[in-house]
């Protein structure tokens, strides 16, 4: 076990992984910035979170396979628990599974690949011809000099995907890419960057879970996409980590003329997140959505929303945020629409809703508009309250208990969500929510 | 349950710094300052209703063109009393640099404030407004404000509504012309079943900048209560800069709290109609213009008419 950062360590990162010497630059001037740069003065309370006690680095055990039955059985079990091998066999063009610091399972249907589609784990991607495309590419969206917690990723990232897409082909099953990390005290640190080029068409799924320990750990993993000239790409994210996790992951996606990025991200667990998805429309004719489910229960802070820049002309986009905050937790929702002094006929559109099902739990809505360009269409609305005892009294007298109106009723509230997963993912997001919802269990945890 | 109301807060030295504004490049307020004990008292009993006008002429200006008012008004429980202060003509006097205006009340049971605020500064001028609002039970604070010229006007209100069913309400309409317009508007419910209402219309024009913070912090204590922030912002012009950051929190769950926010140009909906029944393109806007106007300008000048 490794912990805190010494310039040692980011080098031994480099040499076990044998990265060209240009990632092994970047990781020590990142390291560098990591030590020069304060935390954030703003946002959840991150002083329970030692970083020199974090495991920055779990020393890999397995290969990587592309046959489960390769894959050591207790890995194997894990993954299966979560159900990735029974949707691999039944709707996924392609299926990453990283466990810790390192993937332990790729593949990609042979349909894909030969439509050309190139998904495989990030370490191996920067040995094959990719390399040039993903160092022109790699921490370029979000730079080591964001925030404190981007120059950690860039410095000690380990795993994570690269996908790209050539121009034209429509990928019509998704991609998933499975996070998990079971090492105690340990801090997960993937970076995955996807390629859509012009006119191609791709839905990835991200899954994210954590067993629980008594010792802190961290995801700050880096999420970069590019969608090129009318291409599309449809981010699907469920986010699951135990309440030990401070969850601070960065993504941002870039997109050209009439290209589409859509955002779909549901947070639950995790004690500390700090999420905000962010969309850069560049391009002529860009669009963006993000539609967005946060569920808060006991001991957690759930900072999460979305940010958008609007640079090109006529771009638009559409944000639909929806929380839930119970048994004390506190759910924030945060977001910044930005239109440049160049993006005419921008048209924007941000919904923020906001459930608080106790007394104890906290609700935050803290939006942002900045508008530089007056051919601007702006709309904004939000709201936050509970659930009306009229819905409850009405649901109970047709013979629902209270517990299971209540569910009912927190279900519709985030059906707009759920409505845009594939059917394995919502259902598995609704038996998640009664999960966190039901009054005896505290954590909805595999 | 019962809880613990916090009631520790009955004036803030500073304005609170909402942690977003550091988030997205925003610098808290400069030169904060405190309305301090020197400030002039006004007494009001409950006999008769008040009319107080300060204008212009009222000011006293020191060497360097720094004018202020610093006022605390006294009311009795059941008092009503109407504030106005008609800067309307400021352009006009070019020997005043700035205008400080600090604004301080405790409004006690069943008391009623009304504060109509009516600034036009020079583009070589700042106006600096700083109300803090203490309200206890059943009574009601209105204000209202209107900014309009080419200089820099920045109106910060914070209001606390420490008891139940104390009600503010805050109405107002910005034109930025070419200058700046900064406003921090911040109300805490601090007590079950009181009501606040935050409503902003504004012009932004070519070069015009603006910055519209609303905060509506619904306390531990506060069940029952009601609050909404609105802006709607109408565009003239080229280039402007145009900033908006409605914020909720939310301590409670039986609360109704909503928020919305618009902005966009003349609609082509609006301007087909209006031309068609032969206006030009200049009586459009200005027609526009009047009516966001006219919903501050009326509550003033029928708080104008109040006898006393």
């Amino acid at each position: 076990m490794t912990k805190g950062l010494a310039r040692e360590l980011v080098m031994e990162i480099s040499r076990i992984k044998d990265d060209p010497e240009w990632m092994r630059q970047l990781r020590l001037q990142s390291l560098d910035i990591y030590n020069s740069t304060p935390l954030p003065a703003w946002g959840p309370d991150l002083s329970g979170l030692d970083l020199s006690q974090i495991e920055t680095f779990v020393w890999p055990k397995n290969k990587i396979h592309d046959d489960w039955s390769q894959v050591p059985p207790e890995i194997r079990d894990t993954f299966s628990r979560l159900g990735i091998p029974q949707a691999e066999e039944k709707f996924l063009a392609g299926v990453g599974a990283q466990l810790d610091s390192e993937m332990v399972y790729h593949r990609l249907q042979e349909m894909a690949a030969e439509q050309g589609v190139y998904y495989a784990d990030l370490e191996s991607a920067l040995h094959s011809d990719y390399e040039s495309m993903i160092r022109e590419h790699f921490a370029t969206l979000i730079k080591p000099t964001d925030h404190k917690f981007a120059a950690l990723h860039t410095a000690v990232w380990s795993g994570g995907s690269f996908v790209y897409l050539p121009p034209g082909v429509s990928l019509t099953l998704p991609l998933q890419a499975y996070f998990r990390l079971n090492a105690k005290g340990a801090g997960q640190f993937e970076h995955t960057l996807i390629i859509v080029d012009q006119g191609a068409s791709l839905h990835f799924i991200e899954g994210c879970s954590a067993p629980r320990y008594n010792q802190v750990s961290l995801h700050a993993g880096s999420v970069e996409l590019f969608v090129r000239p009318r291409g599309y790409l449809r981010y699907t994210t469920i986010e699951n980590w135990s309440r030990n996790m401070y969850n601070l992951n960065t993504k941002r996606a870039y997109v050209d003329d009439e290209g589409v990025i859509e955002w779909v991200s549901g947070s639950f667990g995790s004690c500390t997140t700090c999420l905000y998805p962010e969309s850069i429309l560049a391009g002529d004719k860009a669009k963006s959505s993000y539609s967005g489910v946060t569920f808060a229960g006991t001991g957690q802070c759930l900072d999460t929303g979305f940010k958008v820049q609007h640079l090109g002309r006529n771009t638009s986009s559409h944000v639909q945020a929806k929380s839930i905050a119970k048994g004390g937790g506190v759910s924030v929702f945060r977001s910044s629409i930005w239109v440049g002094d160049q993006a005419a006929n921008t048209k924007t559109s941000l919904a923020c809703h906001s459930l608080i099902l106790d007394a104890h739990s906290r609700s935050d809505t803290i939006p942002a508009m900045v508008v530089n360009h007056p051919e601007t269409d702006l709309g904004h609305e939000a709201s936050v309250g509970r659930v009306s005892d009229e819905q409850l009294h009405y649901l109970q007298a047709r013979g629902l208990t209270q517990q299971q109106a209540l569910q009912l009723l927190v279900s519709g509230f985030v059906s707009d969500f759920t409505n845009q997963l594939p059917l394995e993912y919502a259902l598995e997001m609704n038996n998640l929510l009664n999960l966190e919802l039901s009054p005896t269990s505290k954590e909805g945890q595999i | 349950m019962q809880k613990n109301i916090d009631k520790s807060i009955i004036f803030l030295d500073k304005f609170v710094a909402v942690p977003t504004w550091s988030w997205l490049g925003l610098q808290p307020h400069d030169a904060l300052v405190a309305v301090n004990s020197s400030a002039t008292q006004v007494q009001i009993d409950k006999k008769i209703p008040r009319l107080i006008t300060y204008r212009i002429s009222d000011l006293s200006v020191d060497n360097s063109g720094l004018a202020t008012i610093n006022l605390q008004l006294v009311l009795a429980p059941l008092a009503s009393v109407c504030l106005l202060l008609d800067f309307g003509a400021l352009d006009k006097l070019e020997k005043i640099k700035s205008v400080f205006c600090c604004l301080k009340s405790e409004l006690p049971a069943h008391a009623q404030l009304r504060v109509g605020i009516c600034v036009h500064a020079g583009s070589r001028q700042n106006v600096s407004i700083i109300g803090q609002w203490r309200l206890q039970r059943d009574s009601q604070l209105e204000l209202a404000g209107m900014y309009t010229g080419d200089g820099k006007v920045s109106d910060r209100q914070f209001v606390f509504l420490a008891a139940p069913r104390a009600h503010a309400s805050v109405q107002t309409f910005y034109d930025s012309g070419g200058g700046q317009i900064d406003n921090d508007y911040q109300i805490v419910h601090a007590s079950s079943q009181t009501r606040s209402q935050i409503n902003t219309d504004g012009i932004i024009r070519t070069n015009g900048q603006k910055t519209w913070r609303a905060t509506i912090d619904f306390r531990a204590g506060s069940r029952g209560s009601q609050g909404s922030e609105s802006e709607n912002v109408l565009v003239l012009g080229q280039a402007g800069s145009n900033k908006s950051l409605p914020i909720i929190l939310t301590h409670e769950d039986d609360i109704k709290a909503t928020h919305s926010v618009s902005s966009g140009r003349v609609s082509d909906e609006v301007e087909c109609y209006a031309s068609g029944r032969g206006l030009t393109r200049e009586q459009i806007e200005q027609l526009l213009i009047d009516g966001k106007k006219q919903k501050v300008q009326g509550l003033i000048d029928q708080w104008s008419q109040t006898k006393g």
